[in-house]
């Protein structure tokens, strides 16, 4: 036999009580509902004692929490000047910290434009070997496929649109259109297709028979520059020969981005470090 | 405190922002360019305007007064290693966020590595003050409901205790505790709805002692 659930006077808790939404009297106790949920929650009031006596007892323990005494605090918090001398920001912090100043706040636009620029510099300083690679893509690219079909273990050095001079396979044009973003490794080679016709090493570049033998050693690329006066090929060269002194242009998108994103950097580390 | 300073600083209100603020927050927004500037009285003469109510603030969310004056101090050593992301509005609020941070850092802290419970709340400190014609019997139920209370407030969820100790006992509205804890308005709300309905089944018990 199960007894009757008891209410908080203990007397025998009304069974409607239990479907009752508790959290609207709540809210009725703390005055912020709005006015239809108000009516609700006073008519469960008028018409349920158990909801009756928890708006009354939530009244009460509202108003002992607001009649809390305060605890005492037990020292004081001022600091010291060595305190403060600790604290103080130093070094980079304190750059960091005039970085989240708010008339500085732009400082996270700021760099965002430095990226950018950054970005596009570098795209417009690679565009002409894109172009270029693009194109010789195009020009030979019908040649080259049958070669290509041939080609065996070479197939993924050349690509679908290889070019080549005798037959030999080229890099393809996303290894060059990648080239300018890897500056300072072998990869500038890669990129003027034209003036750079790669052969694979222990192939004659000028041979009649220049595809090379399936072999399960890995090859090397390994470039061999040819002149050209093309205008484009000039500007390619600028930028991305081997040897020569990397475009101005492409050394300030650098210098930007990287700029760009140490400000970044430098923002985000503030935002964190000062989340209160 | 010294002559307060009339000049304006780029980062702060305008003239005619700052007449409508009342006399404390002008005095805190002043006090705070000050510290910007460097001044550490000026940055002490805020801690002595809210030392009192940022220990109430914390000792409420970490009983164990120890670690709450060390909770505070931590906090006051944050807000002046901050002072510069200050972006304007009620100092006492901003501290008060800092505050409430650190304190749930320490309960998260407690959660991760358990060591004991917090103490019974029976500092003297809890005590009411007495006058010398109170009654007897009164002062001992008062105090017995404020350690009870105190007790079941220790009980709460953590979110559920900051809601109710900004609200109920530091008076601050909806907004500003929504603005503090970062979460919305209805959070707010349903958390310190949710709260005295978990105060009053902790108190479940001792309810006579609020119902006279």
């Amino acid at each position: 036999m199960s007894m009757p659930a008891l209410n908080d006077n203990h007397g025998p808790m009304n069974p409607e009580h239990a479907g009752h939404d508790e959290t609207s009297i709540a809210g009725l106790a703390a005055a912020d509902l709005d006015d239809r949920e108000t009516a609700a929650a006073r008519s469960l009031v008028a018409s349920c004692p158990d909801c009756a006596q928890l708006h009354a007892d939530l009244v009460a323990i509202m108003a002992a929490t607001a009649a809390l005494p305060a605890p005492r605090r037990t020292r004081d918090f001022q600091l010291t000047e060595a305190d403060a001398a600790r604290l103080r920001p130093s070094g980079w912090r304190r750059l960091v910290a005039g970085l989240a100043r708010p008339r500085v706040a732009l400082g996270r636009p700021l760099a965002g434009g430095l990226v950018a620029l950054g970005i596009a510099g570098l795209i417009v300083s690679a565009s002409p070997a894109i172009f270029q690679s693009a194109g010789s893509a195009e020009t030979s690219g019908a040649a080259a496929a049958p070669i290509s079909d041939q080609a065996g273990p070479q197939a993924g050095f050349s690509g679908a649109g290889s070019a080549t001079d005798g037959g030999v396979p080229a890099p393809s044009a996303a290894a060059s259109a990648a080239a300018p973003f890897l500056a300072g490794s072998s990869a500038p080679a890669a990129s003027t297709v034209p003036e750079t016709t790669p052969v694979y090493a222990g192939v004659a570049s000028a041979g009649p028979n220049p595809i090379p033998a399936a072999s399960s050693a890995p090859v090397a690329i390994v470039p061999a520059p040819i002149a050209s006066d093309s205008s484009a090929t000039k500007s390619a060269s600028l930028v991305n020969a081997p040897g020569a002194a990397p475009s101005p242009l492409l050394i300030g998108s650098l210098v930007l981005l990287v700029a760009g994103l140490v400000l970044l950097g430098l923002t985000w580390a503030r935002g964190r470090s000062t989340r209160p | 405190m010294g002559d307060l300073p009339t000049t304006e600083t780029p980062d702060g209100p305008q003239p005619e922002e700052r007449a409508q603020l009342d006399g404390p927050q002008r005095r805190d927004l002043i006090l705070v360019e000050r510290a910007q500037g460097g001044d550490l009285a000026a940055f002490n003469d805020l801690v002595s305007c809210y030392q009192d109510q940022l220990f109430g603030l914390v000792a409420r969310m970490v009983p164990d007064h120890d670690q709450a004056s060390d909770v505070v101090q931590e906090a006051l050593f944050s807000a002046y290693r901050n002072l510069a992301s200050f972006r304007g509005g009620s100092v006492k609020s901003w501290l008060s966020r800092i505050a409430i941070n650190a304190a749930m850092d320490l309960q998260r802290a407690r959660k991760r590595r358990p060591v004991q419970p917090y103490p019974e709340l029976e500092d003297e400190s809890w005590q009411p003050p007495a006058g010398e014609e109170a009654d007897p019997e009164r002062q001992v139920v008062t105090a017995e409901r404020v350690r009870v209370l105190s007790s079941a407030l220790a009980a709460i969820g953590d979110d559920q205790r900051a809601a109710i100790v900004l609200y109920d006992v530091q008076g601050f509205d909806y907004t500003e505790i929504a603005e503090m804890t970062g979460v919305s308005l209805g959070t707010v709300k349903s958390r310190i709805h949710r709260g005295r309905l978990a105060l009053r089944r902790g108190l479940e018990d001792h309810m006579e002692l609020f119902r006279g």
